[in-house]
């Protein structure tokens, strides 16, 4: 495998851990909210958070570069912040990855919390555990399998998206060209030798991925049913 | 205050509005500790008791435990759940399924301070008869014994007050049998308030001597469990309080004092508490105005007849008050002419039979 390719192979390893944990951090209290809130517009925020499972990767890619760009809110926020640019660069694809791969950590999670319900925690409460270390053992215990399949599938998501990556991130070696640009390239330049390679490795991690995440739910429904 | 000076208590006044459902209902516990909330399904029970563990934000009032303020919404006092050092055993013992059950009995007491020393530990799980289930997982426990895991576990987070949540309603019959003597023998020792939330009279009567009798969210009658069955005059059920006296293994009987008179009673082992509660079906009562000597019945009790109400089919219902105690039975109408019987009159009371086990009435 050439160096080019390899490297675009890690940027797409690292875009998909981060965005992985962002997510998680902030998918959690998402999925919380969603599962135990009693609010009016939950359907409201449903729908937004399961936007980009229906949605063309390329209008999602096309209004995150409009916010992204140096007259766009998130842009000129983050400029203020840290002094650099946010369109077309790593930084820009994580905060593109977030919100693309967000229903992937969400619903699982969401699913997860409802079945486990609030019974368990109200036990849990009255036995004298604080509602922080009630997440810890309780909630993380009885949801495994949920935060399993959430941190599963929002790796394999992240590293095959495309569309959004080239509508924000273009395709700069080192930066923002990861694994799935970089086979259009190849196929593009009609490297198919190379283009196969990669696309076999990431074709062999998605359906292990996936083979993961109906084995987790397998066991799961086969010990509950 | 008052209640500063009296180690154990408790004081609850609350309210919740929750749609159209309205509850509003008060309680003091001081002697006894222990008392039964009676109503039926959908009275507000078991709201009242998720107000007093914190586990009702809209609820409103005051809850005051050994003097000490868990809830005062007028001065903005609301403590959440897990720092009310409340036991709450659910109906369906809600056992975390991901620890066995040395793992759920454990759960509380690591979230204290001053947990429970290894021999309370260990003394805990004796007096429910945990010793062989401790790996087991919950999945693997039949109904009873998950209550059993359940209140013991409560119990073992060390709460000053503990509330039952219809313990046994989940519970098929056998096992019920089985879980009366362990909740009778914690009640009879117990050192905290204590609320037995129930639908069922006759486990009420068995295991608590003041009722609270809740109806459509409100408190309707409150009083000494005896006093209020007396007053039901459901002509099915009597109930007395009892006094183990000792056991006669060679006859396998039980003598038990009520009162001021000595009552016998079948027993196949020896008794596992130092009192009890007797049923006893006023069917199963007759009278007789001269002493009977010679015959099969074991309790003939000297008493007075204190009314004689007119049910119907021809049958009647006398009030007989005995040294200390007090039976109603059900005759008919014919003997009570035959035998002359007025108001002031002397009786001797002859018990057929008496349940310890309420389970087979």
């Amino acid at each position: 495998m050439s160096e080019a390719d390899l490297q675009s192979l890690l940027l797409s390893l690292r875009l998909a851990a981060l965005t992985t944990a962002l997510l998680l951090l902030f998918g959690t209290p998402v999925a919380w909210w969603l599962a135990f809130g009693r609010f009016r517009w939950k359907p409201l925020v449903e729908a937004v958070v399961a936007l980009p499972l229906v949605l063309p990767p390329t209008v999602l890619g096309f209004y995150l570069l409009l916010a992204m760009g140096a007259h766009g809110f998130l842009g000129r926020g983050w400029m203020a912040l840290t002094g650099e640019p946010l369109a077309f660069t790593f930084s820009g694809l994580v905060a593109a990855s977030v919100l693309y791969s967000l229903p992937f950590v969400v619903q699982p999670l969401q699913a997860s919390f409802e079945q486990m319900g609030r019974p368990l925690l109200e036990a849990a409460w009255s036995l004298g555990s604080p509602p922080w270390k009630t997440f810890f053992n309780t909630v993380l215990p009885l949801c495994r399998r949920g935060f399993l399949s959430a941190l599963v599938l929002a790796f394999a998501h992240t590293l095959g998206e495309f569309g959004v990556v080239l509508m924000v991130g273009g395709n700069i070696p080192g930066e923002t060209r990861v694994a799935s640009i970089a086979i259009y390239d190849r196929v593009e330049s009609m490297a198919y030798g190379e283009a196969h390679r990669l696309s076999l490795l990431l074709l062999a991690f998605s359906f292990l991925a996936l083979l993961m995440v109906y084995s987790i739910n397998r066991r799961k429904t086969s010990r509950h049913g | 205050m008052a209640e500063a000076s009296s180690p154990a208590s408790l004081f609850a006044r609350l309210r919740l509005h929750r749609g159209g459902f309205a509850m509003e209902m008060e309680m003091r516990l001081e002697q006894p500790l222990v008392a039964a909330l009676y109503g039926p399904s959908g009275c507000g029970k078991s709201s009242f008791l998720r107000a007093l563990a914190g586990l009702e934000p809209a609820a409103e009032g005051v809850v005051r435990v050994n003097g000490r303020s868990w809830q005062e919404s007028a001065r903005g006092i609301m403590l959440p759940p897990h720092r009310r050092e409340v036991g709450l055993v659910f109906q369906e013992s809600r056992l975390f399924p991901h620890l066995d059950v040395e793992g759920n009995l454990a759960f509380g007491a690591r979230q204290r301070k001053n947990g429970p020393s290894p021999e309370r530990f260990r003394e805990t799980v004796a007096l429910f008869g945990l010793d062989k289930l401790l790996r087991r997982r919950p999945d693997t426990l039949s109904g009873g014994e998950k209550q059993r895991v359940a209140i013991a576990r409560a119990l073992l987070s060390g709460p000053r007050l503990l509330l039952l949540d219809e313990p046994l309603s989940a519970v098929d019959a056998a096992h019920k049998a089985e879980i009366f003597p362990y909740l009778e023998r914690l009640f009879h020792r117990i050192r905290i308030p204590v609320i037995l939330v129930s639908h069922d009279w006759r486990e009420v009567l068995r295991l608590s001597r003041e009722v609270y009798i809740m109806e459509q969210g409100r408190l309707r009658r409150h009083g000494d469990t005896l006093e209020l069955q007396y007053e039901r005059n459901d002509y099915r059920l009597n109930a007395l309080e009892a006094r183990v006296h000792r056991w006669c293994e060679a006859e396998r009987l039980m003598e038990l004092h009520i009162g001021g008179d000595l009552i016998r009673v079948p027993s196949q082992e020896p008794p596992r508490t130092e009192s009890m509660r007797l049923l006893v079906s006023p069917l199963e009562v007759a009278v007789s105005r001269e002493p009977v000597t010679r015959s099969s019945i074991l309790n003939v009790l000297r008493c007075r007849l204190g009314s004689v109400r007119l049910l119907d089919e021809g049958r009647a219902a006398l009030d007989l008050e005995g040294d200390g105690w007090r039976l109603q039975a059900v005759i008919t109408q014919a003997s009570t002419r035959r035998l002359e019987l007025k108001p002031g009159v002397e009786l001797y009371a002859l018990i057929k039979s008496v349940l310890v086990d309420h389970s087979r009435f």
